[in-house]
């Protein structure tokens, strides 16, 4: 059973290693709160769908780890400017060599890093090692984009 | 009520086409008090609900995975060539342009572009360019390929086979200027790709969108515009209730609410304007590429309808229009947005792939038909 799940968790893995090479940025989603603060979430695509968003810091213009959106005051960066800074952030992008399991899904959740920070999961369907979408934030996207 | 009213004025603000078109509406009726007896008939509802329909078939197929799971195989095919990776995509571009709309098949693509172009090192624009005219040159075989098209197809009635057959012989041209065009801008090189993992695909909403679509098509196509909202209303909550997915919720309403008003108000605009019957089809052409690269094919579309006589002129000529400026169509704005290329970049290529193919669509029409 042991020898089985992590063998399960090693596929996934390179399955999300193999995904990673067709894996690109999408463009920036700015959100502003009613009272007017700002957030930055960058959607990482996979042939169609996206995958999941990365927080992005807009006075840093580098990415923050999962789990930690910051919203703050002030103007939006040109959206070209953060694609361009999410263009290196992506080439440096690596997988983790270590998965957890998400029992809703039936799926790995493979972590992607970046320098020393986990800033977004690729998921991949246990036993069918597919690459799981992120629906609500793919519609998102295709609303936001049109 | 205020709730939903404030939800409504952030969306409208949201969106800046359809604000401007609200604006322009405005003017309008103030400069003319009885267009607003005319609006009903402007907005020409069955075609509203055609491409309403449409929506939601493309939208089932496209959350079914199908798609994807295509690219991935075309893919898997090409080895090491970037090259090969690259006329690949842009036939599976052409191809889900003419089943989808063109614009829901840049969501498919345009990223496929970016990362092939990254990882074979060819400049990302040239890729971009590639994938987004061959959506558009796709989407002009079929009436349901794009908006216009379906606008087309409602107010003149010709068969689906009728229009394919019609614009077939000028999309194999635009596809064969494209195909010169990647293998003259991208290195005969070798990258290590590799197949992409495959996505997650459900193949009962796969089932149900094909079903729904070739329904909606034959619904259409006998007028039966009603009926096609009912099957594919049906469909929709089909796909809620048993496949968990909430088409309804993702059809684009805000393109819709854009359209109806783009019918309305251009179609006053070609009121005022007059444009006198344009005879001869090759004046047609070129009148509907060229106006497409400053309005846009769809608006192009609406204010040539009332000066032409025949449709596969004004469907040539609007279709061509795609084919260039960003503006030219809404597939073309999708891919600059998706990919982060610059429009200036879009246009260094796009723009001599549009005047190669005016020059060849020309000479085509000339051999047709004849000059006048």
């Amino acid at each position: 059973m042991s020898s089985d799940i992590v063998s399960r968790s090693q596929r996934a893995i390179e399955a999300a290693r193999a995904a990673l090479r067709f894996i690109v940025a999408g463009p920036p989603l700015v959100h502003r709160t009613p009272e007017g603060l700002l957030r930055i979430d960058v959607p990482l695509l996979y042939n169609g769908f996206a995958v999941d968003r990365v927080h992005f810091n807009p006075k840093a213009m580098s990415p923050l780890p999962k789990g930690l959106p910051i919203h703050i005051y002030g103007e939006a960066p040109e959206p070209g400017a953060i694609t361009k800074a999410m263009e290196s952030v992506v080439a440096e992008l690596r997988v983790i060599d270590a998965a957890e399991y998400r029992e809703p899904e039936e799926s790995w959740a493979v972590p992607l890093a970046w320098r020393a920070l986990i800033v977004a999961h690729v998921k991949i369907r246990d036993f069918t090692w597919e690459v799981v979408p992120d629906y609500p934030l793919t519609e998102e996207l295709r609303r936001r984009v049109t | 009520m205020t709730a939903a009213w404030t939800v409504i004025t952030r969306r409208i603000r949201g969106e800046p086409l359809l604000s401007l078109l609200l604006v322009a509406l405005a003017v309008l009726a103030l400069l003319d008090h009885t267009m607003l007896t005319r609006i009903i008939a402007y907005a020409s509802v069955p075609t509203l609900a055609a491409i309403f329909c449409f929506l939601v078939a493309s939208r089932i197929l496209e959350d079914s995975g199908v798609f994807a799971e295509m690219i991935n195989r075309l893919f898997s095919y090409s080895g090491n060539s970037p090259r090969l990776s690259l006329v690949l995509l842009v036939l599976a571009a052409a191809t889900l342009a003419a089943v989808i709309m063109n614009d829901a098949s840049m969501f498919f693509v345009v990223p496929m572009a970016v990362a092939l172009a990254r990882a074979a090192g060819i400049d990302r624009s040239k890729a971009v360019v590639a994938v987004s005219m061959a959506a558009n040159i796709g989407s002009s075989l079929t009436p349901i390929g794009n908006p216009q098209n379906i606008y087309i197809w409602m107010r003149w009635r010709p068969t689906f086979l009728a229009f394919m057959a019609g614009m077939a012989p000028f999309v194999a041209l635009w596809m064969a200027i494209l195909a010169v065009y990647i293998a003259v801008t991208t290195p005969s090189v070798e990258a290590q790709l590799g197949a992409p993992p495959r996505v997650l695909v459900n193949k009962k909403m796969a089932a149900t969108g094909v079903a729904v679509l070739l329904a909606d098509i034959v619904l259409v196509e006998e007028g039966l515009w009603l009926v096609a909202l009912a099957v594919s209303l049906a469909a929709a909550l089909v796909s809620k209730r048993l496949l968990g997915s909430d088409v309804l919720a993702g059809v684009d309403y805000a393109l819709i609410a854009t359209l109806a008003l783009m019918f309305i108000v251009f179609n006053e605009v070609a009121c005022m304007v007059a444009i006198p019957p344009i005879s001869s089809p090759l004046l047609l052409i070129l009148a509907g590429a060229g106006l497409s690269q400053v309005i846009s094919n769809v608006p192009a579309t609406i204010v040539l309808a009332r000066s032409s006589r025949e449709w596969l002129p004004l469907a040539i000529g609007v279709n061509l229009g795609g084919i260039g400026t960003v503006v030219g169509s809404l597939a073309n704005f999708i891919g600059v947005r998706l990919s982060g290329v610059s429009v200036g970049e879009f246009h260094r290529y796009a723009v001599k792939l549009f005047l190669a193919a005016l020059v060849a669509t020309i000479a085509l029409e000339v051999l047709l038909v004849g000059l006048w």
